[in-house]
């Protein structure tokens, strides 16, 4: 049954790549269009070249961080906003403030403070912030308040509910906020780098490529995007999994 | 240790009075059960034994500051096994030799790595009832302990908790007045107010 399921999804990949290269050929027009047999002919040149793994390893080191800090500071304040109400209400307008306003002016507004190297890890960190936070803090508020009775009565120290009460209730919103945190931190990452044009990123390769209307490296860059994006979310995710099993497992 | 003395106490919910002027004293290192209709208060006056609850008018004096606790409901983490569920509360004090002894006695021998939310509904009563004996409080407060566990595991259970608990406080509220004898318990019947 499931490897029906797969079978179709693989189908559907193909289809779309026969419309795709069937509207390519129609078109005739490699400027709009390029085909996928194209991009598929570029990405096996163009790892070859000499700045290939270097904006890759540029731009994923940033977003990668970005992300990061966004998780940590994100589980750190929703665990103190779930102790101190006071603190979620404070800090309610400025999350409600990122949430709204669209990335492309934070983006330019960063711009004035920061340079262009460093814009990546602030807007990716800015767009993992809210959705780590009230995932986890939604977690946080669904742990039933008689366990937490229970945890009282007995004086159980804050280590030992957060490691049998806290994780467990926290796992399922942590790891649906990751999986969408790191598709968005990709997506708004290289965002800030085509728009901030740092040297050496891959939002650097993708506007020369606009530029100069190589609509073949485009795409390709595109399809490298979309890979390390993936690819890391999941092994991240599998990490993560794993991490929570380990602890989880007594 | 303390008589656990109640002095007028009194609580309403909304139009319903619960407890009104009831006075009792609960004397140190003794068993009591506390028996009653449903909704005469039994459970509220735990809930204000426990400080779940503040009474309207009234004194509790003598609570230790250690107390041990069978909820009306399990309130286990069902992701951990019995013996993560002890260590929840136990901390590293209680050895784990200690912990299968006591689940043993309560007639518990299954894998101890098993997670709890595998266990059946009396098997999770008897993890319940063993953490609050492991957990070393000077009153044990315990909610319909019995429920779900069958004629024989409650022997076994009553005897294993009268057996742990000797000299210490013990209020237990029940429905049924032969786990009162099975815990050789002085009782203290409560009215509902009409």
């Amino acid at each position: 049954m499931q490897n029906k399921a797969v079978l179709k999804k693989i189908a559907a990949v193909f289809l779309t790549l026969a419309v795709w290269q069937a509207a390519a050929m129609i078109l005739d027009q490699k400027v709009l269009l390029a085909s996928p047999v194209s991009v598929l002919l570029r990405l096996g040149t163009i790892w070859t070249e000499e700045q290939f793994f270097s904006s890759i390893w540029f731009s994923f080191i940033r977003i990668v961080g970005g992300f990061a800090l966004g998780l940590f500071l994100g589980v750190l304040l929703a665990v103190l906003s779930g102790k101190f109400q006071t603190l979620e209400i404070l800090l309610w307008p400025m999350f409600m403030a990122i949430k709204s306003v669209p990335v492309a002016s934070f983006i330019v507004i960063s711009l004035i403070w920061l340079t262009s190297a460093n814009l990546s890890i602030f807007i990716s960190f800015l767009m993992v912030l809210p959705i780590v936070y009230t995932n986890v803090l939604q977690g946080i508020r669904s742990i039933d308040p008689k366990m937490t009775q229970m945890a009282d009565v007995f004086h159980v120290p804050w280590t030992r509910r957060l490691h049998y009460l806290w994780l467990p209730q926290i796992r399922p919103y942590l790891l649906s906020a990751c999986t969408m945190a790191l598709g968005l931190a990709w997506k708004s990452g290289i965002a800030a780098e085509i728009i901030g044009i740092p040297d050496g990123s891959i939002g650097e390769m993708l506007y020369n490529a606009k530029a100069y209307l190589n609509t073949v490296d485009l795409f390709a860059w595109t399809v490298i995007i979309v890979a390390v994006s993936i690819g890391f979310e999941k092994l991240f995710l599998a990490l993560l999994r794993g991490g929570f099993g380990r602890l989880l497992r007594k | 240790m303390k008589d656990i003395v109640i002095n007028a106490l009194s609580k309403r919910f909304g139009e319903q009075q619960v407890l009104r002027d009831f006075s009792a004293v609960f004397p140190a290192g003794e068993t009591v059960c506390i028996m009653g209709p449903s909704g005469c208060g039994k459970t509220t006056l735990l809930n204000i034994l426990l400080g779940f609850e503040s009474p309207d008018a009234g004194t509790v004096a003598g609570i230790p500051a250690r107390i041990s606790v069978v909820f009306q409901e399990d309130r286990l983490c069902e992701e951990f096994s019995a013996l993560a569920n002890i260590h929840l509360v136990t901390g590293k004090t209680v050895p784990d030799a200690d912990i299968l002894d006591c689940l043993r006695e309560l007639g518990l021998s299954e894998d101890p790595g098993k997670v709890v939310g595998a266990y059946s509904g009396g098997m999770k009563r008897r993890v319940a009832i063993a953490r609050a004996l492991l957990s070393e409080g000077e009153l044990l407060i315990m909610d319909e302990p019995f429920k779900g566990l069958d004629e024989g595991t409650r022997e076994i259970v009553a005897a294993s908790i009268r057996r742990r608990t000797r000299g210490k406080t013990v209020i237990m509220v029940t429905h049924d007045p032969e786990e009162a004898r099975m815990m050789q318990a002085s009782v203290m019947e409560m009215r509902k107010i009409v």
